[in-house]
């Protein structure tokens, strides 16, 4: 796992001040949406092997959500934003 | 166990009455004033403005938005001021009893705290009036270098005694002592 990550408002800092919640890349299905749609929100993960992006929590630092942009087989760190900035550009890209 | 909550300091009975004051010392502040203010969205400069002018060098970054005002000994105007002066566009939260605020200083003070936060402490890194949450002693604490030599250390009171005694093994080698602050 990758054991640095730049913080956007802290700097480098180690893994263990962060909480990883998983894949950034789903959206959420509408309240309406069926039994089968938020089983699979809700239950159901890949095990991606290469670049994905996941939310990463800050808990020890700024405590902010974050949006890194990370290889899981060779430990890359592309790319790391605010969740809320890239909330907004992914609002920006559907329009 | 009696009188009120705040009068019992986290670390009495941890240090001596009388300490001995080497060149590596902590000193523990018994009656500091600390006050959490988040600003609200699209108020942030304006804030961070006001802060600067009412706090100068006791302003310490947490988050974006958000910022600790740490006074070493408590100025009994400084929270009302800050309510009054940010008005609406702010939330201010008295902290005081809440936190506890030493300051480490001396030579070895970054190769002590070295040991404890897995943060870069160069000066070219974590200069002077750098301030942060960091990772301390597997908890969270706010450190802010306040001299070249000498750091200031946050801790949020339930933590502070475990925190305080990794802080004191760490400095063993170093000959650390510590005591409140006269």
């Amino acid at each position: 796992m990758a054991s640095l990550i730049t913080c956007p408002h802290c700097g480098t800092r180690p893994k263990e001040e962060f909480a990883i919640k998983g894949d950034a890349s789903r959206t959420r299905p509408s309240p309406a949406a069926s039994a089968e749609e938020w089983q699979k929100f809700v239950y159901i993960r890949d095990n991606p092997k290469g670049r994905n992006i996941e939310y990463w929590h800050h808990v020890l630092g700024c405590r902010r959500w974050l949006v890194v942009d990370r290889d899981t087989l060779t430990h890359e760190v592309f790319a790391v934003t605010d969740a809320a900035e890239h909330a907004l550009g992914r609002a920006e890209g559907a329009r | 166990m009696n009188g009120p909550f705040s009068l019992r300091h986290p670390l009495d009975g941890a240090v001596s009455a009388y300490p001995a004051v080497n060149a590596n010392h902590v000193t523990i502040y018994p009656e500091p004033q600390a006050i959490s203010v988040c600003a609200l969205q699209g108020e942030e400069a304006a804030v961070a403005a006001t802060l600067d002018a009412l706090a100068g060098d006791g302003l310490r970054r947490v988050g974006p938005g958000e910022w600790l005002l740490v006074k070493h000994r408590a100025d009994s105007a400084l929270l009302s001021d800050i309510k009054a002066k940010t008005g609406a566009s702010a939330l201010v939260t008295d902290q005081s009893n809440g936190r506890v605020i030493l300051t480490i200083e001396g030579p070895d003070c970054r190769a002590i705290l070295a040991k404890i936060v897995p943060v870069d402490l160069h000066p070219d890194a974590y200069p002077v009036g750098h301030s942060g949450n960091v990772f301390f002693a597997h908890v969270s604490a706010g450190l802010a270098r306040i001299g070249t030599d000498r750091f200031e250390i946050s801790l949020m009171r339930s933590f502070a005694l475990f925190a305080f005694e990794e802080l004191m093994e760490m400095g063993l080698e170093f000959d650390l002592t510590a005591g409140f602050a006269t």
